[in-house]
């Protein structure tokens, strides 16, 4: 069966035109579309991995960066429940591998009903209450009443 | 958390998202109760650009918005929008569309499922990756939850040293959103949730916008697909940021345009929800200030160029402009009174670090050309760079108009790197891979308007093509 003519440049009346267009627009559907699958594909098995790969763009460049303990944020959202809405309170930092900065930002997040007065290596000022995240996930309260 | 809690935070989400919508059918004057997602993601925007504002102008002088308020107020305002515009309902006329290209059931089927699944794939990684970004942390999320103890609005917390890597002169238009959003304090899961629901209404609007101009759901999927593949979608940084939420009231913004330039009938209702949609674009972030001012210059464009008599351009132009104005204006004065002010990146003597970057571009260049060429955009900006030429080249004015918009935007960022007081190559490689991405639904739509047909008009045959 021969395939029907198709004119590749625009006939007078402007039908064969037309239709090589839609072809090639098809065409470049069909292809996008192709895309499309197989981008799906790939990354719904790399997703069925038991750790979620992070190599995008963004993940690349700062994941590590910012997600420098992924236990410090829930254990500082389980000592806001601990704690008197208003109560000004101080992030005594005691694991090494955390950075007082860092763990700050976290507090003012986890804490959002507290006002986090600042977060260091010291238990200082004594007369807040205060966090403790030492090593190992370890976070205790220690509240001052007074 | 428990699951309880998980399911009432999504439930809460979901009867959140659900009101906005109400609101936003009840403002833009569809007629009828026929369910389409696109036109649901349209009018979740307008419900947005419409609650927002007046929630933070209540929150800012001072009265309390309990979630059950918020409820309450949302459904009794869409409530009377309906009955006091009852009679000025009207759903676009079909005949004013064009008409739907005839496409083979299979590839409109194939096309649908891809793009669903390319989505679903998103939703998934979206629910398996940690919140994980800085920004998220020091400044997003952070002012979500902390901004609004006992529901009112605490702008004291800002005088606190430790908030300054907070951005305290940021718009709060998305804080804001959130918490109608998710009807109450936002938890990490709401905050995954409320970015797949953008994201849903970025694609939903998309193709919405793509079938509005093209008549091809075909085309419209495909383009939903590409979307779910770009770095908007599928790179975790953007979780609990502005990216996503700018991009899909952009693109919505856009398609209500879109709506507004295939409506013959010319109705003032599209044109007041596309102007407050396009200046509630600037209660995001600050990058869409710039935005909402090329969406507007573009809609003003898009009205007077159609074919409509001068006085129906005249009421239209001011029908769109006037809420824009006046919603962009509400937040910019709303900021300059309440917020502290931050050093932008034009402190110090920026007119002399901009000379001396001018005379020697290159390295600005070469950090822009890095991150719009990483393989992570599968080649994205240069084939829309194609389309670009191709749309000038063929004359095709509307796609021309929104690519120009995408291609300004982008260029009023660089041109922030030439007067940064930060290491311009820095500033770069830590902002401008996300500014693009926000870009991108706006991008595809500007891409698919290429294929744009015309609405048949009277007496003619359908489906010719708009120069």
């Amino acid at each position: 069966m021969n395939a029907p003519h198709v004119p590749l440049c625009s006939a007078p009346n402007g039908n064969g035109g037309n239709l090589a267009r839609e072809r090639f627009s098809l065409w470049l559907t069909a292809a996008l579309l192709a895309v499309v699958a197989v981008a799906t594909v790939a990354r719904g098995v790399r997703l069925l991995r038991p750790e979620v790969p992070l190599d995008a763009h963004g993940e690349r460049a700062w994941f590590s960066w910012a997600m420098r303990s992924p236990t410090a944020v829930p254990l500082l959202a389980w000592a806001a429940g601990e704690l008197r809405p208003g109560e000004a309170v101080w992030i005594s930092v005691l694991d090494p591998d955390l950075d007082p900065d860092w763990v700050r930002v976290m507090a003012t997040y986890a804490l959002p009903r507290q006002c986090v007065v600042g977060a260091g290596r010291a238990p200082f000022p004594a007369h807040l209450s205060r966090v403790e995240l030492g090593p190992g996930a370890h976070v205790r309260v220690v509240r001052r009443n007074g | 958390m428990t699951g309880t809690t998980d399911n009432l935070d999504l439930l809460r989400l979901l009867a959140g998202a659900g009101l906005l919508i109400l609101l936003g059918r009840a403002a833009t004057r569809r007629a009828g109760f026929r369910i389409a997602p696109g036109e649901l993601a349209l009018d979740g925007a307008v419900g947005l650009s419409l609650a927002v504002p007046v929630a933070f102008g209540c929150l800012a002088f001072g009265v309390p918005l309990p979630p059950r308020v918020i409820a309450g107020a949302e459904a009794l305002s869409a409530v009377l929008l309906s009955l006091a515009l009852r009679r000025r309902r009207q759903r676009l006329p079909d005949e004013s569309l064009p008409a739907p290209v005839s496409e083979h059931r299979g590839l409109r089927s194939l096309s649908a499922i891809l793009s669903a699944a390319a989505f679903a794939v998103c939703v998934w990684k979206w629910g398996r990756v940690p919140l994980w970004s800085w920004d998220h942390y020091a400044i997003w999320g952070m002012k979500a939850r902390k901004l609004f103890p006992f529901s009112s609005l605490d702008l004291e917390m800002f005088r606190l040293p430790t908030l300054t890597v907070s951005n305290p002169q940021y718009p709060l238009g998305l804080p804001v959103g959130w918490r109608l959003l998710t009807l109450g304090d936002p938890s990490a899961r709401a905050f995954r949730g409320a970015h797949a629901l953008f994201g849903l209404g970025a694609l939903l609007a998309l193709r919405q916008g793509v079938r509005r101009a093209t008549g091809s759901d075909v085309l419209a999927n495909t383009l939903g697909g590409v979307l779910c593949l770009s770095p908007l979608f599928w790179d975790s940084e953007a979780l609990g940021l502005a990216e996503m939420p700018l991009a899909f009231l952009a693109v919505a913004a856009a398609a209500l345009l879109l709506e507004l330039r295939h409506s013959q009938a010319g109705p003032a209702g599209a044109a007041w929800a596309a102007g407050a949609a396009i200046g509630f674009v600037s209660w995001i972030k600050q990058e869409g200030v710039v935005l909402t001012g090329l969406l507007l210059l573009l809609g003003i464009v898009v009205v007077v160029v159609s074919r409509r008599s001068p006085s129906d351009r005249r009421r239209l132009v001011a029908a769109l402009v006037l809420p824009a104005v006046v919603v962009a204006g509400a937040g910019w004065w709303l900021d300059r009174v309440l917020l502290p002010r931050g050093f932008g990146f034009f402190v110090g003597n920026w007119r002399e670090r901009g000379l001396a970057r001018v005379h020697d571009p290159l390295p600005i260049l070469r950090g822009l050309a890095r991150e719009l060429l990483s393989t992570d955009w599968l080649g994205f900006w240069i084939v829309m760079s194609i389309v670009f030429a191709v749309a000038v080249f063929r004359r095709r004015s509307t796609a021309v108009f929104v690519l120009s918009a995408v291609a300004a935007d982008l260029a009023a960022f660089a041109s922030v790197y030439v007067f940064t007081y930060l290491d311009p190559a820095e500033h770069i490689a830590s902002s401008f891979f996300r500014i693009a991405a926000a870009t991108v639904p706006l991008a595809l739509l500007g891409g698919a308007l290429l294929a744009e047909r015309s609405a048949p008009r009277e007496g003619a045959g359908s489906g010719g093509r708009r120069v």
